[in-house]
């Protein structure tokens, strides 16, 4: 036995154990390969939904005012407090912007709770603010006024 | 010493060990550690109040014997009813407003699902093993109401009564039975498909309906183009249109459509209602002898239509359509497009269209489709549907976590993407959006087929009923379909106003004129009522109707009251417009020739609309009527009602007509 074929035998062993693990390694990242497309195929499809919560920062009862302000208040005082609902063209007086936070911060909860029920003259101001007292129960007046709140915060 | 002699302290010692940890196990329940929590956040709440905090550990049960339930979340849900934990976190959080469901009644599981017997958090709240209901979504709460209250509550539970209205205005019953509701076939009958519509036309529509028109409710198939080909092949085999291009005047045809309004309920140029089809692209879609067919008797071609019969004359059609015919063109319609769509129906095949046909269940919302059996529901009963065992549902192939495996949750997909789960599934896309899925879910959630306790019974909201008006009134009715707008007796549309009294609101010269003319009344309304070609003893069939029928004792018994009020008198008269402008600033919301605002109907000519004892009743109590008007309700005296009945009366119009 040459020298060579000596340690080509030693060697052989090393050699299998080599071409074994690459071969391994090789179908591994193959392999993985393979699940990627099938993960970006899947992508693709239409995914399983979990209901999520609507998103608002509303509270409960603020949520409650806004529904209220939308059937009621919007026609005048505009969807977003800003006074240029609609209606507000055809007042002589026009409508308290409640998204003006300098104007708002003249008037405590009560008073806002006040007009609401008694309408304009209640804090002196005009008759084209009708009253709702008669109309709204008094959770339902506090929800808005809660509402009123936010539109001057942001 | 034996080798036992020897071990037996020791067993004894891990014997006593194992004893006293599972006392211990037993005594430190999970739920302890809660209490422990809110005892803590109770003793800072209540520093400074003279009382002693009592709180005792242990179980907190409530048991509803009616009801059979037995719940205990009150365990650790501790703050529910005290409301100073208002914003403190979860499980400790007020129970919002719960005055008319109190606990001792109800409990908790009734409404919200879950396990009430459970005391940790993951047995309580599920999803787990061999317990079907987890609690519900948030988004689904409202499901529950209809045990005691039914499905019928708009105010109160807004998002349940969407879901029950869009069940039926989509179509669902055609496919899905739900005890005690008669099926409804939504879509138009599908007869002499070929005389009615060009066939590249129809291809493109099954393609895509929400393409041709978003607004549509007809759902996806998702056919692929040879299957729309061959539906399409199949649905239009019969003798092509009669007749020829209409010959009509186009300059009066469009001054008729304008007038009559049409865009109350079609869309045209993205305006306008969704009653009815879209119409601006309506030449490229159906024949011109089709077009005069519909507009002439659209009750003649389809007995359900919504369309009214306008009492044209011929000619005036003629010219109706030969405007459309020229003008309602589909401009963004490539001819070569067209022309390969319509040579790829015309080799389609009839037989593999009719099984897809078949196979898809076109019946569920059509009739008369030739050749195809109308055999009723095709998809799966609906009548206990929200209380169906999880085991039931196929997920399919799609991996779901164990904790999202829920029948909300299922049913939410399914409608949300109705072919999710499994390929081959024959439910159609209606691409509902997610507050949509939402409001259908919860009203599937609500077919409980269960019943409460007949003291737990409540039903509220309007129950549409079956009222149906007969005799020559019917005929009217029938004819001009008011009921698509106009309520009557509970019965009908939300679009116009409610005529169960109307007999007792406006006068006969009124109602006369405003049935060949009809004029507005309410400025700021999208929705305008289309002028009919009433006839003379149709006319006066609707008023004896309403003059008889629709009426109401409440305004009625005024007439003496009413006959010895001075509504003449100048001075009267004078004093009311001071209240009116000043007092009560009515004019804020209602317009009196041209003047004021738009919110309410306007009051020109009141005098010669409204029955003068009708405008004392609507002061007395302008809730009396409708519920939900945005209207303030004052306090006035009898005198005040007097003076401003005697103004508004009084308004003269100054237009000179």
């Amino acid at each position: 036995m040459t020298k060579e074929t000596s340690m080509l035998l030693r060697l052989g062993p090393t050699l299998t154990l080599f071409a074994a693990l690459s071969l391994f390694f090789l179908t591994a990242t193959g392999s993985s390969i393979a699940v990627a497309a099938s993960s970006e195929e899947r992508a693709q499809l239409p995914l399983f939904e979990v209901p999520r919560k609507p998103e608002s920062t509303l509270t409960a009862s603020e949520q409650r005012g806004a529904n209220l302000y939308a059937y009621y208040c919007a026609v005048c005082h505009g969807k977003n407090g800003e006074g240029d609902g609609f209606n507000s063209s055809q007042l002589s007086t026009p409508p308290a912007k409640h998204d003006d936070a300098t104007f708002m911060s003249t008037l405590s909860d009560v008073d806002v709770a006040k007009a609401i029920k008694g309408g304009g003259p209640a804090l002196g101001r005009s008759t084209d603010m009708p009253p709702w007292g008669r109309v709204l129960t008094d959770r339902e007046v506090s929800d808005l006024v809660a509402f009123v709140r936010t539109l001057s915060k942001q | 010493m034996s080798f036992f002699q020897r071990i037996f302290p020791i067993l004894a010692l891990l014997s006593f060990l194992l004893l006293i940890g599972l006392v211990w196990k037993d005594y430190d329940r999970p739920y302890l550690e809660y209490q422990r929590k809110f005892k803590a956040l109770l003793d800072q709440k209540s520093t400074g109040s003279s009382k002693p905090v009592e709180f005792g550990f242990g179980y907190r049960q409530r048991w509803s014997k009616e009801l059979g339930r037995v719940d205990r979340c009150e365990t650790c849900h501790l703050g529910l009813d005290d409301p100073r934990f208002k914003d403190a976190p979860q499980p400790f959080t007020t129970h919002p407003v719960i005055a008319e469901h109190a606990y001792e009644k109800f409990g908790c599981t009734e409404c919200h699902g879950g396990q009430g017997m459970a005391t940790t958090v993951e047995d309580a709240h599920g999803p787990t093993e061999n317990w079907n209901k987890a609690l519900y979504h948030d988004n689904f709460m409202e499901n529950s109401c209809s045990l005691c209250h039914g499905e019928y509550l708009q105010a109160q539970a807004p998002v349940l009564f969407r879901g029950q209205t869009m069940f039926f205005e989509y179509g669902c019953r055609g496919c899905h039975k739900v005890d005690g509701r008669a099926r409804t076939v939504t879509g138009p009958p599908l007869d002499e498909m070929s005389k009615r519509v060009k066939s590249d036309w129809l291809y493109r529509w099954l393609m895509g309906p929400k393409d041709y028109w978003p607004q549509t409710k007809m759902p996806d198939a998702k056919f692929t183009s040879q299957e729309a080909a061959d539906v399409s092949a199949f649905l239009l085999q019969g003798p092509g249109p009669e007749g020829q291009a209409m010959s009509g005047d186009a300059g009066p045809g469009k001054t008729t459509l304008l007038e009559s309004r049409c865009t109350t309920c079609h869309t045209i140029e993205g305006k306008g209602g969704k009653t009815g089809p879209e119409l601006s692209k309506v030449a490229s879609k159906a024949y011109p002898e089709r077009l005069f067919k519909v507009v002439k008797d659209p009750h003649a071609l389809w007995s359900d239509s919504k369309m009214p019969i306008f009492g044209f004359a011929d000619k005036d059609i003629n010219d109706i359509v030969t405007f459309m015919s020229q003008e309602y063109m589909d401009l963004d319609l490539n001819e070569n497009e067209a022309a390969r769509q319509a040579q790829l129906v015309a080799s389609g095949s009839k037989e593999r269209g009719k099984e897809l046909a078949v196979k898809q269940g076109c019946v569920g919302c059509h009739s008369k489709i030739e050749g195809v059996k109308e055999i009723g529901e095709l998809g799966p009963d609906m009548s206990t549907f929200g209380v169906v065992h999880i085991s039931l549902l196929d997920f399919g192939d799609i991996k779901v976590p164990f904790k999202e495996r829920t029948v909300p949750n299922w049913i939410y997909n399914k409608i949300k993407s109705p072919r999710l789960f499994k390929e081959g599934l024959k439910m159609p896309d209606y691409y509902f959006s997610a507050e949509e899925a939402t409001a259908i879910t919860t009203y599937t959630l609500s077919l409980k087929g269960k019943e409460v306790p007949a003291s737990y019974t409540l039903p509220l909201g309007e129950r549409p009923s079956d009222y149906a008006p007969q005799g020559a009134f019917g005929k009217i009715v029938d004819k001009y379909r008011c009921l698509v707008c106009h309520k009557i007796n509970g019965k009908g549309g939300e679009v116009a106003n409610d005529l169960s009294q109307e007999g007792s609101r406006v006068q006969e010269a009124w109602i006369k004129k405003f049935m060949k003319a009809p004029d507005t009344i309410r400025p700021m309304l999208e929705e305008r009522m289309p002028p009919f070609k009433i006839l003379d003893p149709e006319n006066d069939a609707i008023f004896a109707y309403c003059r008889t029928t629709l009426v109401t004792d409440k305004v009625e018994d005024l007439t003496g009251p009413v006959d010895k009020m001075a509504l003449g008198d100048p001075q009267i008269i004078r004093d009311g417009e001071k209240l009116y402008f000043e007092k009560y600033g009515c004019n804020a919301c209602h317009q009196i020739n041209q003047k004021g605002g738009l919110v309410g109907p306007d009051l020109t000519e009141t005098g010669k609309r409204l029955r003068p004892e009708w405008v004392v009743y609507y002061l007395h109590d302008p809730k009396a009527f409708v519920k939900r008007s945005v209207e303030p309700v004052y306090a006035l005296t009898d005198k005040e009602i007097q003076a401003l009945t005697a103004f508004v009366l009084s308004s003269r119009s100054s237009v000179t007509h």
